[in-house]
């Protein structure tokens, strides 16, 4: 109850905060939206005529390192949530941060999946395993993709309020970006041509240090406690999208990487 | 700089987290019966008594029912889902384990739901409206998959 008094309200005749109440909505209406894909996954599951089948490609430790990733992003929101609900914004702006790096490495994860099962031979169109798995884990990495830009937007319009700590959350961001092109850059040199290991590894570099340099920079706030508080609600909203996207891939990982990964060719 | 490793330091910080995760700064006494001498012998005397009411207030302490939790309180929750997932890891390569693989691996993965769920998104805490709300289209969409499955797997 100590989020009612906190706040100042508007008057509601459910006695709780509209948008809030929408978002829950919206919440259990997703869960029908992610429900759909995965029972058609399911009642589609061993029917594939042609292969790659799922216990020829599906890699289990990679996905629980993935899963791992997406668990602690979530710790990380709702420490964010808590340092920010405390007015420690610092804190609250590293652990948001830290939410969206760790977002951005589950993506890096799915799309070193989908391209390895794209070299393999499995593409949307190749058989019905390919067909439901695709349009499954392509949406909720779609709703992973919108939640970083959200916390990243967040991150950068309210939770600092100079123009120098705005262009250091974005310079942070960009030193990620530049980071993860750098470490594709020396995964992928004998794909390239004429791409020296030098270059690669200076790009990687750069990145590195204008991460910890650019958060280093961000260590003190530029915002009274109060102001920063008074974020609590709006950063909840974003928090509870972030912690549903980690739950559905919860349930995607039980149902659709352990319990279906043996399915080899159906029994005709 | 002289890096000191401070044992007792690290041990008071252990015990700290401890009772910080159990809400107890457990200086206090044993829960003892309370039974005088000039009463009447309890109804039901035996050393379980009242431990179904004690269990309970003792499970709402820890899941912190009367408000928010604290930092460090979701760094314990954060672990135990990162330990569920490493089970459910393992329980994946047990071969001896056969048709109850899958029944585990649910309740195990429902189980990361309920505290996600519980304690992230703070259902645990909140007004029940939202239970409601977030528990209806998740029932339905439960039920529906289900059905589904079912109505499927029978062949004509």
């Amino acid at each position: 109850m100590s989020n009612i008094s906190a706040t100042e309200d508007h008057y509601t005749s459910t006695g709780v905060d509209n948008r809030k109440l929408m978002m829950w909505i919206f919440l259990g209406s997703d869960c029908l939206f992610f429900g759909s894909f995965i029972s058609t996954y399911l009642v589609y599951r061993n029917r594939s005529l042609v292969g790659p089948y799922p216990n020829e490609i599906l890699d289990i430790p990679i996905t629980t390192v993935s899963t791992f990733v997406l668990l602690m992003s979530s710790l990380a929101m709702v420490m964010g949530l808590s340092y920010v609900q405390q007015g420690r914004q610092v804190l609250g702006r590293y652990w948001t941060l830290a939410t969206a790096l760790l977002g951005m490495v589950f993506l890096g994860f799915q799309v070193f999946e989908f391209t390895h099962f794209a070299h393999v031979g499995l593409t949307p169109r190749t058989n019905i395993f390919g067909s439901t798995f695709f349009t499954m884990t392509g949406f909720h990495g779609a709703h992973v993709t919108f939640g970083v830009i959200w916390l990243l937007i967040f991150a950068f319009s309210r939770l600092a309020s100079s123009f120098r700590q705005k262009m250091l959350i974005f310079a942070s961001f960009l030193s990620v970006i530049i980071t993860m092109a750098g470490i594709m850059m020396t995964e992928t040199l004998d794909v390239i041509p004429h791409m020296p290991f030098s270059l690669a590894i200076t790009v990687t570099i750069i990145g590195i240090l204008g991460t910890i340099g650019s958060l280093y920079l961000l260590r003190v706030p530029d915002t009274e406690p109060e102001k920063v508080s008074k974020e609590e609600e709006n950063l909840e909203l974003a928090g509870l999208y972030w912690h549903f996207v980690d739950i559905v891939w919860i349930v995607i990982f039980t149902v659709v990487y352990l319990v279906s990964a043996k399915d080899g060719a159906p029994l005709l | 700089m002289k890096i000191v490793i401070d044992l007792g330091k690290m041990k008071d910080s252990l015990v700290s987290m401890y009772n910080g995760f159990l809400g107890h700064d457990t200086k206090g006494y044993f829960r003892v019966p309370d039974t005088p001498q000039d009463l009447p012998n309890p109804e039901n005397d035996t050393p379980w008594v009242g431990s179904i009411k004690y269990s309970i207030e003792k499970f709402n302490k820890i899941t912190r029912k009367d408000g928010h939790g604290t930092p460090i309180f979701y760094v314990w929750v954060g672990f135990i889902l990162g330990v569920i997932t490493l089970i459910e890891f393992v329980i994946f390569y047990v071969e001896s384990l056969g048709v109850l693989m899958i029944p585990i691996l649910l309740i195990l993965s429902l189980l990361k739901f309920v505290m996600v769920v519980g304690f992230f998104m703070h259902l645990r805490f909140d007004n029940k409206v939202f239970t409601f709300m977030f528990g209806s289209g998740f029932v339905l969409a439960t039920v529906i998959s289900i059905v589904l499955l079912i109505l499927l797997a029978i062949k004509p």
